[in-house]
């Protein structure tokens, strides 16, 4: 890897990753929630409550939200999903979910993989007491089991509006995983003759560590990336159906919150439509990651 | 090796003093104690008087200093909701949770490793992808999803187990517990096929296992005597950082299953009336068998590869 310029390496990657017709086709159903995503943006669909719009945002949502006049009804030509217990399209409500899905696995993604890489960068290049402090750290935050620190974490924003609880939980567990793989990359990746090179021409040491080392890192970020981006989503789900996450806009947790109730009466479109909806996502992403790390590391091989 | 074990465990010293600092800080003061243990409409005078039963009067850094040596000490003092001394409730709880989630662990880890061991072995044929689609199929469907509908379909409509509950008789308990304990097993089999896959895949490709095919050895033998024995470390690793969860327990099952272990008891100490003193105590020992546990994985590679130097 050493002896390969970037550009060879990523021009290798995208043949072997277009090659994979499991990968395109994980990209497609990925970028088919993405539009729904960038849709729910645009045509700002996705609150709950309609009293903190301008009125012809209210007039346009209250019409998206029309009531169906039924509750409970069963899948049909017109409600595809059927209709929840407040009469609500629930194939609208699984739409519009992905908006706050998105939004938190975005946000906690790009936190995470961000302190992950300046965090693990500067730990392993730099070595001595500044690795010691930034190990020790990075212990204090996994000697919590990942599940109990997001569970106290979010209980103290409890009274919070909006999702800075979530976000703060997951930012503060997931930057440990790209921490860690970061290190360990750069602690390798310093020992070779560039960047001893680097230094014999009198490069200063942050200028090498953030425009010569880290970037060779971007491989392993890109696939952390991912995977914080559908480990978020699926806790947001549990977080929200135990009343820490989401609360004022649709989700799939409130949706499986609400169907795990109906589903002994008979009523099982709600639960059939968030847990498809969750699944085939994960399902996509997973795809994804595993023909991402195929294509960008040269060790990992199916 | 010994001089190592104390020297790795007394470096976990500062990590733990940190952690339950932290807590005892967050617990007493973030999570609106006084109004969860109040009336709706409580007068001053009652306001004031609860915040001093509960300690939160004077200098914040001195009350929560003492709180904290009391909580380093493992004295965590009385259950809020429960009136009873919290290393009570952990230790009678801890062990309901380690019924419901350590078979499934062992169990789940046999599986796998066999399962991974064989993938691993047919590589790349139709037998290997099959049960890599199976396992990614698996770990895609959310562990709500799985408890919900599990739980509707075998133990509601198919009435194939008990819906709900438990018993403090051991022996008894089980016909409870063999549904979440399932759940459990398929919710961590794929993440756990797929890893170990990976471990035996790279073992694999390793020059001992030429050599030994060369010598002549069978591939029986090859493989469930060479290759699983170098296999142990990982397999160690995973089985030993995955205990402090089943101390902890799995919260989502103990709560739909009615099962009255740690995790579920975890779980309305915060979500529900804040319970200080019991998330305090759950999370510092928590934290104790993580380190502990961190220091024994260690030992364990030096016991079992000799390649491996401790200092």
């Amino acid at each position: 890897m050493a002896g390969m310029t970037s550009r060879m390496r990523e021009s290798r990657a995208f043949r072997k990753f277009t090659r994979d017709r499991m990968a395109l086709f994980s990209l497609f159903v990925i970028g088919l929630y993405s539009v729904v995503f960038i849709g729910t943006i645009v045509f700002n669909v996705s609150v709950e409550h309609v009293n903190t719009l301008k009125p012809e945002q209210r007039v346009w949502l209250q019409k998206f939200n029309e009531d169906t006049g039924t509750m409970y009804a069963a899948p049909s030509g017109k409600y595809w999903l059927g209709t929840d217990r407040l009469g609500r399209d629930i194939f609208k409500r699984v739409l519009v979910s992905i908006h706050v899905a998105f939004k938190i696995g975005l946000v906690t993604a790009f936190f995470a993989c961000l302190i992950g890489l300046v965090m693990g960068g500067l730990a392993g290049f730099f070595g001595g007491w500044v690795d010691l402090v930034i190990t020790w750290i990075y212990s204090v935050f996994a000697s919590i089991p990942y599940i109990l620190l997001v569970l106290l974490i979010s209980a103290m924003f409890r009274k919070s509006e909006g999702l800075l609880g979530v976000y703060v939980a997951f930012g503060a567990t997931f930057w440990i995983g790209p921490c860690r793989v970061v290190r360990g990359e750069i602690l390798k990746l310093k020992e070779l003759e560039y960047v001893q090179a680097a230094r014999a021409i009198g490069l200063d040491r942050l200028t090498i560590l953030f425009k010569h080392v880290l970037p060779n890192t971007l491989h392993l970020v890109f696939v952390y990336f991912s995977l914080v981006f559908i480990g978020a989503i699926k806790s947001e789900v549990i977080l929200t159906f135990l009343g820490l996450g989401v609360k004022d806009m649709p989700s799939w947790g409130l949706m499986i919150k609400s169907a795990s109730h109906e589903i002994i009466a008979g009523f099982w479109w709600q639960m059939i439509g968030a847990s498809l909806a969750l699944f085939v996502l994960v399902y996509a992403f997973n795809i994804f990651t595993d023909a991402l790390q195929d294509a960008l590391d040269p060790k990992h091989t199916q | 090796m010994w001089s190592y074990a104390i020297k790795r465990t007394l470096s976990f010293i500062p990590v733990y003093l940190v952690v339950v600092s932290f807590i005892t800080f967050i617990a007493w003061e973030h999570m609106d104690v006084v109004d969860a243990w109040l009336p709706k409409n409580a007068t001053p005078t009652a306001r004031a008087e609860k915040m001093k039963e509960l300690g939160l009067t004077g200098n914040v850094l001195a009350r929560n200093y003492r709180k904290a040596i009391r909580s380093i000490q493992f004295d965590f003092g009385n259950s809020l909701a429960h009136r009873q001394p919290v290393s009570e409730i952990l230790i009678q709880r801890s062990w309901v949770s380690v019924f419901l989630t350590l078979p499934a662990l062992i169990l789940s880890t046999i599986f796998a490793v066999i399962i991974g061991l064989l993938s691993a072995v047919f590589r790349g044929r139709p037998f290997d992808r099959f049960l890599i689609v199976m396992a990614t199929l698996g770990m895609s469907v959310s562990f709500l999803v799985y408890i919900i509908v599990l739980q509707f379909l075998l133990a509601f409509k198919l009435q194939w187990f008990h819906i709900y509950g438990f018993d403090d008789n051991v022996l008894k308990s089980v016909q409870y517990l063999i549904l979440p304990i399932m759940i459990q097993v398929l919710v961590s089999m794929g993440y756990n096929t797929r890893f170990y896959r990976a471990v035996m895949v790279e073992e694999s490709t390793q020059n001992y296992i030429v050599t030994a095919y060369a010598k002549g050895v069978s591939r029986f033998h090859v493989i469930f005597v060479h290759m699983l024995r170098n296999a142990m470390i990982p397999i160690i690793t995973r089985f030993f950082i995955s205990l402090p969860f089943v101390f902890m327990g799995s919260f989502l099952l103990e709560v739909f299953f009615g099962v009255p272990g740690l995790g579920s008891i975890l779980l309305t100490s915060l979500t529900g009336k804040t319970d200080p003193p019991l998330i305090i105590g759950a999370t510092t020992i928590l934290c104790t068998l993580y380190l502990l546990l961190n220091v024994i994985t260690d030992i364990m590679y030096a016991v079992f590869d000799p390649r491996v130097r401790l200092n």
